[in-house]
């Protein structure tokens, strides 16, 4: 789907206990080919059109685990995640969030913890009759559950029409799916 | 409620206005590397400059002066939360 490479913040364990409430929050995100690290990836469809971009911002936390035969390892948490399918000038069309944690805020939580969808700006509002206000659901957060990197390219390769780089894409998904 | 700065139109589909080898690749490098804390704050400034047309330094203020707090999850401003998760590259040696 894209050449786009990933750069990261490292692997530096969260230290138990933590010196803060947001400890150890490092982030990801892709550095598409002829782009600069956060940009989005301009993927090409099936067609062999560019309309589609595709950017990726991931926090997650290195932490040691307590379970079972993996205590005492490492383990990588994510811990908040922005994917964002946008038009090739940057326009949003499906962006899921999941931010529970917004260390900027007095109590340290975000206003909508849970994973959710922000449907396409350009929806139109929904009319329900004389009387009834008009529904926006372009201002909705649409609750999703969570949401894998997976599963945003398996959707866009299957709804979106944007080719896969290689022909066993769907063991490569699964394969991530198993590794958690 | 404030209005947020937006960069000028089609500042954000520049992909390489104002980077920088720190932020950029050699695609026969390694697909997947741990960034400097040097590099970190170039990505994160250059992606403030890109969306906002700020700086990195510039938008973490704002963001912990609260300005952008009421908006920044809602729709024509996904772009402050995207920016925000990616403040960890600017915050490496803290």
């Amino acid at each position: 789907m894209t050449d786009s490479h990933v750069f990261h913040t490292g692997y530096a364990p969260t230290p138990d206990p933590p010196p803060s409430a947001f400890p150890g929050a490092q982030t990801l995100t892709l550095v598409p080919r002829g782009g600069a690290a956060g940009d989005p990836a301009s993927l090409r469809t099936l067609h062999r059109q560019r309309g589609i971009a595709f950017s990726v911002a991931m926090r997650y936390r290195v932490v040691r685990s307590s379970v079972g035969t993996n205590d005492g390892l490492f383990a990588v948490l994510l811990s908040s995640y922005a994917y964002q399918v946008l038009t090739n000038d940057g326009a949003e069309i499906l962006v899921f969030h999941w931010h529970p944690e917004d260390p900027w805020r007095p109590n340290g939580k975000s206003e909508v913890r849970f994973p959710h969808l922000h449907p396409p700006q350009a929806l139109p509002t929904i009319d329900l009759g004389p009387g009834f206000p008009p529904v926006a659901m372009r201002g909705m957060h649409i609750p999703t559950g969570s949401i894998e990197i997976e599963d945003v390219v398996e959707l866009l390769i299957r709804e979106f029409d944007i080719a896969p780089l290689r022909e066993d894409w769907r063991a490569v998904l699964a394969m991530g799916r198993r590794g958690r | 409620m404030i209005a947020t700065e937006r960069a000028p139109p089609g500042a954000r589909n520049q992909r390489n206005a104002g980077t920088d080898m720190a932020t950029t690749v050699e695609q026969t490098s390694d697909p997947m590397r741990a960034v400097t804390p040097d590099e970190g704050r170039a990505i994160f400034d250059h992606q403030a400059r890109r969306l906002l047309g700020i700086s990195g330094e510039d938008f973490l203020r704002r963001w912990d002066a609260g300005e952008y707090r009421e908006i920044a999850d809602t729709p024509g401003n996904l772009h402050l939360m995207y920016l925000a998760l990616l403040a960890p590259f600017a915050q490496q040696d803290r």
